[in-house]
């Protein structure tokens, strides 16, 4: 970095009782010192000396605390911006999945785009007796790994199978030499549970997925699973993002991967939450969920590294945000609180207003508690603006932990090609959970910036700010 | 990284007891101890039974946020949770099989499967303590702590969370049980307390399986035991399934007393 070529406006001598900048204000004065590593350091000093200022002006402790927070928050979009000019922000260069529609993403979308749905009856295991008989099954495990060979990573369960294929439909054609900045992020519930009380070493099923993925990528960065509910991969995706502009790797594989187990199927049959006819996602005649299974693999890297590496980005990943409801274990704040709370984290943090979206990628699971609760979020947020609104769990079916990495791959592919799919099996919108949902046939993405939303048991809600690269220079 | 963060609080439960702010109580036993005092009642969610490990979850963290709080009043706005797990919701998981063996297919029980996952005792602390954090679990195998310790600190640093409690929590009835709590926030000359200044994940593709002795808990253990005794000190450690996790601990700056210690320290 250069040393700055303008000096930093001096700030006024510290006050006891004069409040501290406000952020766009001190972004303003940043801006204005042309950023460099020296103007941070010594912009940071400065602050610290007001705010030992402060310290000594015999204010209240809670205020000290409240503006050595505001301090630190600011420092730190400081440091993210100027990250930004060195252009760490995170974009998608390749995505992979495998969905009940098969092998590969162009696969899934072609299926998305004709309204097809991939839930079926369930061959993998007995179902006699349960509230349904359907899921939407991904191909078996010999063609998994035979879509796979090439990243010659061993892999003895299920999940980490369906990743390997998804991770081979999105490295296809990349080098993959040894690098101690590919990082690996995995999201999962329940990761390699079919090894469960197997033996006190086979404890360890949630990390599995990952470590075979980072095996087969040849990534010596960090590598960790993450688990969030149905909001795993969401949330494994924030981390990826972190990685990014923290500036700790090049480029992350961010994954998200569940197998269909007859554990979880019956678990959701006693919550009385499958539907017996496939999922119908804010359809007034709905009946509750579809179970599906899946992964989807994105490759996260830095724009500066994709472009010396000669990729073009397909989408940026502009914020994340995440929070907990509080409300219940299985059932979702009915107000939308939670979600309402976590897309404004990550719409504050991708540094846009909902104003900026032009669509809403919905969680949308085709339970009645789901869809009011998004629906009610999504009018708190968007207030009768004109904004697209896609879903595609009637198609999949709720893939759980890889719902959110599925979820991300389509809007990736939705925003290069400007066009939203329909919501498969969506007839007509429910009076009492009204969004305007794309019914039937494709429609034109409105604007180039989407809110993908997710939420899961536990009360937690995730949300992703995805752009097309023109929108987020 | 080398950014800065302060650990304002922390508390160990384990087989040998409880300590907050403290070293780590020694003792073995399969499962936690038992609480030293009364625990503060728990209401059930939604009248939902609370499995113990997620009961225990909430104890600690309210005992961690009660001395932090006990330091300085208020709390940053928002307190994310990210909690290391080896085991994940291995106990519920197969008390819920046990119910489906039992019971039949058909006739599982429904409040057992609302806690077949890892992130369910999270949850309970949301519903109890009314946190609005981000809430996540992280796995790495043995280095699950840490690697939630590292990826909170990187949280923090970075301006992402305000607060963030980050640890540990791996209950299956044996010896190596743990629940450790580290609450992570923006090191501030106000905040005297000791800081993690450095951190860092890797991976290992080619790594065979040779374990090198670490566990959930002595990673954590090792962590507290340098924090309460204000040393500097470099926890190192790394699993068979080739993860490897680095975490530098130094003092207080101009530290000349421990931060203040509510001890809760009893053999079982």
């Amino acid at each position: 970095m250069p040393e700055q070529a303008t000096p930093l406006p001096i700030l006024k001598p510290p006050g006891g009782h004069q409040p501290i900048l406000k952020g766009f204000q001190v972004l303003r004065l940043f801006e204005a010192s042309r950023k460099g590593d020296c103007a941070l350091k010594r912009f940071a000093e400065r602050c610290q000396l007001r705010w030992q200022g402060l310290l000594g002006g015999g204010e209240t402790e809670e205020h000290r605390e409240k503006h050595g927070q505001k301090i630190h928050r600011v420092g730190s979009r400081l440091t993210r911006r100027l990250r930004g000019t060195a252009d760490l922000s995170a974009v998608i260069t390749s995505i992979g999945a495998v969905t009940g529609h098969g092998l590969g993403s162009a696969r899934l979308f072609a299926a998305l785009l004709e309204g097809r749905s991939a839930i079926r009856p369930v061959t993998r295991f007995p179902v006699d007796g349960l509230c349904s008989n359907l899921a939407a099954e991904a191909p078996g495990d010999e063609e998994l790994e035979q879509a796979s060979s090439f990243l010659a990573a061993r892999s003895d369960d299920r999940a980490s199978r369906l990743l390997l294929a998804a991770a081979a439909d999105a490295l296809a054609a990349r080098e993959l030499d040894p690098s101690p900045r590919r990082g690996v992020v995995v999201g999962t519930t329940k990761g390699a549970f079919e090894h469960l009380g197997r033996s006190p070493a086979s404890d360890d099923l949630l990390a599995a997925p990952a470590r075979a993925l980072a095996r087969g990528a040849r990534a010596s960065g960090p590598c960790f699973s993450v688990s969030a509910a149905c909001a795993s991969s969401a949330v494994a995706l924030g981390e990826g993002l972190g990685l990014i502009e923290d500036g700790i790797c090049d480029e992350v594989l961010v994954g998200g991967t569940e197998a269909l187990h007859a554990f979880v199927y019956r678990g959701f049959h006693a919550l009385r939450a499958l539907s017996p006819r496939p999922a119908m996602p804010f359809d007034v005649e709905r009946a509750g969920l579809s179970l599906g299974e899946g992964a989807a693999v994105l490759v996260l890297e830095s724009l500066s590294h994709a472009r010396a590496n000669g990729r073009r980005p397909i989408a940026v990943v502009e914020g994340f945000g995440s929070s907990a409801d509080g409300y219940d274990q299985v059932a979702p704040e009915p107000g939308g609180r939670g979600l309402l709370e976590a897309s404004r984290r990550a719409l504050r943090a991708a540094r846009v207003t909902e104003e900026h979206v032009g669509g809403y990628h919905a969680h949308g699971t085709g339970t009645v508690q789901n869809d009011r609760m998004e629906a009610a979020a999504f009018a708190a947020l968007f207030a009768g603006r004109d904004v697209t609104v896609s879903a595609i769990k009637g198609s999949l079916g709720h893939t759980l932990g890889a719902a959110a990495a599925l979820d991300v791959a389509v809007c990736a592919l939705m925003l290069e090609r400007g066009t939203v799919p329909p919501v498969t099996n969506l007839k007509v919108v429910d009076p009492h959970a009204q969004l305007p949902a794309t019914i039937g046939v494709p429609c034109p993405l409105k604007g180039n910036r989407l809110l993908v939303a997710s939420a899961g048991f536990g009360g937690i809600n995730a949300a992703l700010v995805l752009a097309t690269p023109a929108a987020a220079t | 990284m080398s950014a800065e963060v302060a650990v304002t609080a922390w508390a160990v439960w384990s087989g040998g007891g409880v300590a907050v702010n403290e070293a780590p109580v020694d003792g073995r036993g399969r499962g936690l101890a038992l609480w030293p005092d009364r625990p503060a009642p728990i209401l059930p969610a939604r009248g939902r039974p609370v499995p113990p490990a997620a009961s225990a979850l909430v104890q600690l963290v309210q005992a961690v946020l009660t001395t932090r709080r006990a330091r300085v009043p208020t709390l940053p706005g928002t307190v994310d949770l990210r909690v290391g797990t080896r085991t994940g919701s291995l106990e519920v998981d197969l008390a819920f099989l046990r119910s489906l063996a039992e019971r039949g297919t058909a006739f599982g029980s429904p409040s057992l499967f609302a806690y077949t996952l890892s992130t369910a005792a999270g949850g309970e602390v949301s519903l109890a303590l009314g946190l609005r954090g981000a809430l996540s679990t992280v796995s790495t195998g043995e280095l699950s702590g840490l690697t939630a310790l590292v990826t909170g600190a990187a949280s923090v640093t970075s301006g992402r969370s305000e607060a963030c409690l980050c640890g540990a929590m791996d209950v299956s009835g044996s010896e190596s049980d743990v629940i450790a709590l580290f609450l992570l926030e923006p090191a501030q000359p106000y905040l005297h307390a000791p800081r993690l200044v450095g951190w860092k994940l890797s991976f290992d593709p080619e790594a065979v399986t040779d374990s090198t002795g670490d566990s959930v808990r002595s990673t954590m253990e090792r962590l507290a035991v340098a924090l309460a005794h204000g040393e500097s000190a470099e926890i190192q450690a790394s699993s068979p399934g080739g993860h490897s996790a680095c975490l530098t601990v130094v003092p207080a700056a101009g530290a000349t007393v421990h931060p203040e210690r509510s001890a809760i320290v009893e053999g079982r």
